[in-house]
């Protein structure tokens, strides 16, 4: 049961019915089955090690912050991070053991049962995993006191909205959340619709159809050149933001239907002027929690190396973050590109200003020069996100200026004009709603762009395609 | 060292890292409130803080540090103990 599925909407409409009609007290109660019949029913094998990861954080938590002595409360904390990080290792990047397997001995203990092939990657494990950590350390350092209530906590790593894709929340935020008395509210009511709405119309008039010709290049680059793969890239990138951004938003608005707010993942990524503006504004509760748990620590103890240290520690804390998407080299190649582009603009940050300054160049012409500088260096790193092979991923960018042929191939690009004016329409929603806001926004404008986006969706909505981050 | 020269060295050792001689620390400050705090110039002034003042955050107050408030709070404690 995915979000953008008619089995999600009576589900979720059915949920918020008897949420409301429950007693306040026990709501949480109602919340922890839904959720986990949630999970259940995308496969009961995905119970498992989100069961095994909520007895082991909540019981690691009490422990953790149960003891008093320095030597034994960090003995114990490195242990239960331990084992977390290898339930996530064996349930998500198995498949490096399962391609070792030949080399080992018949008999190795190490070899996989054949079954195991069918619980490789349980869905949304990546996600809450990384909560499961932030809250083990958040205790250990003393940033939360741990949560008593069973039922609760299992609530904070399983809460349906965000169990598939995130955002990933940290529990000083998302815990208490769950304990506020609500009634229901119209106001919330309304805004978790249009989130919904306007995420489901990312997700399927905008990603969906983006889908096929993406999938047609990428799957077959040999055959193209030129202007071709350009397109296909900024595609690509218009397909993943859509994607995820709609599928965040579609979590956000199930959310806001139960009280809850969940955290924003996007802020108009692509508008950002400089690479640390791109991380800020882009898989937000990734990014941050990357910079929060792996890169501050890194950073804090090389601090002595200067530069070096800052750069080592930065390179390796986008290494990580390229992993958490999978063990496959175009995801590392993605994480390291992030990782040299963003210390070489941290690094040369009062440079440019000066140079910006220097040649009294206009803001809006700055502007435009920085946003295309970012908006390449991502392009640049998606080609490796997406591409088949690392060997595909050198064919686009050698051949992005190989005009010798044609100039553009409109092979793979079926109905390409109706598709530029969804995209275009895209844009200018995305104006409206994200970048300036709804509220600033005349009310006759806002119906006006809520009703084009249920045309659109009922007209132009593609209803076949799972969400592309649910891999992750 | 007293609250208020905490404070005064603090406030200079930011308008050294950021390059901005009208930065005026207020407690309820984060790196939202101040341009160019970003990842490289937060490890910066952690390093320059423990130099000009003499002293050595452990991991745990870095990783505690939500605003200003927080920093000058840590700053004085650890010059208490070392009293």
């Amino acid at each position: 049961m995915f979000l953008n599925s008619l089995d999600y909407f009576f589900f979720l409409t059915l949920a918020v019915i008897l949420y409301y009609l429950f007693p306040f007290k026990i709501r949480w109660i109602f919340l922890v089955i839904t959720s986990y019949y949630f999970c259940y029913n995308i496969s009961v094998l995905f119970l498992l090690p989100l069961m095994l990861l909520t007895v082991l954080t909540f019981f690691g938590g009490l422990l953790i912050f149960h003891i008093k002595k320095n030597t034994e409360k960090k003995f114990i904390f490195i242990f239960f991070v331990g084992f977390a990080i290898t339930i996530l290792f064996l349930f998500k990047y198995c498949n490096l053991i399962e391609k070792l397997s030949p080399l080992l001995p018949t008999d190795s203990f190490l070899k996989l049962p054949p079954y195991y092939a069918n619980i490789l990657l349980p869905i949304g494990i990546s996600y809450y995993s990384f909560q499961a950590l932030s809250y083990l350390t958040d205790i250990y350092i003393g940033k939360v006191v741990p949560e008593k209530n069973f039922g609760i906590f299992s609530l904070y790593l399983s809460f349906f909205p965000k169990f598939l894709q995130g955002p990933i929340e940290r529990a000083g935020i998302l815990i208490p959340q769950f304990r506020l008395k609500r009634r229901f509210n119209y106001n919330y009511f309304i805004s978790g619709s249009k989130l919904i709405l306007f995420g489901l119309f990312k997700k399927v008039v905008i990603a969906d159809r983006l889908s096929p010709y993406v999938e047609r290049v990428f799957s077959d680059v040999s055959s193209y050149h030129g202007l071709t793969l350009g397109v296909v890239v900024v595609f690509f990138a218009i397909q993943m933001y859509a994607d995820f951004s709609g599928y965040t938003d579609m979590a956000l608005g199930s959310a806001t239907f139960f009280g809850i707010d969940l955290t924003d993942n996007f802020n108009c990524p692509y508008l950002a002027k400089n690479i640390q503006d791109f991380w800020r504004r882009w898989h937000i509760t990734l990014s941050s929690w990357v910079r929060d748990y792996i890169y501050i620590p890194l950073s804090f103890m090389t601090r002595s190396f200067g530069y070096i240290g800052f750069t080592a520690s930065l390179i390796s804390a986008f290494l990580i973050l390229g992993l958490w998407h999978g063990a496959a080299k175009g995801y590392i190649i993605f994480g390291f590109i992030h990782g040299i582009f963003f210390s070489i603009s941290a690094l040369t940050q009062k440079q440019r200003d000066s140079f910006w300054k220097q040649y009294k160049v206009i803001t809006p012409v700055k502007t435009f020069f920085e946003r295309l500088i970012v908006l390449s260096i991502v392009l640049f790193s998606f080609v490796f996100f997406r591409a088949k092979s690392v060997s595909d991923s050198f064919y686009i960018i050698g051949h992005f200026f190989d005009f010798s042929n044609t100039l553009f191939d409109f092979r793979p690009y079926s109905k390409f004009l109706l598709n530029t004016i969804l995209i275009l329409s895209f844009f200018v929603l995305e104006y409206f709603i994200k970048v300036r806001q709804t509220r600033e926004t005349q009310p006759w404008l806002k119906n006006i762009l809520y009703i084009y986006i249920i045309f659109s969706v009922i007209l132009y909505g593609k209803i076949a395609n799972e969400f592309i981050y649910i891999a992750f | 060292m007293k609250k208020d020269d905490i404070r005064i060295v603090v406030n200079e050792i930011f308008r050294e890292i950021f390059n901005d001689t009208s930065i005026n620390i207020q407690d309820n400050m984060t790196a939202n409130d101040i341009e160019g705090w970003d990842s490289l110039a937060h490890i910066i002034m952690i390093a320059a803080i423990e130099k000009k003042i003499n002293i050595k955050f452990t991991l745990k107050e870095v990783m505690l540090l939500n605003n200003i408030s927080d920093l000058l709070l840590c700053v004085e404690k650890k010059l208490e103990t070392r009293h």
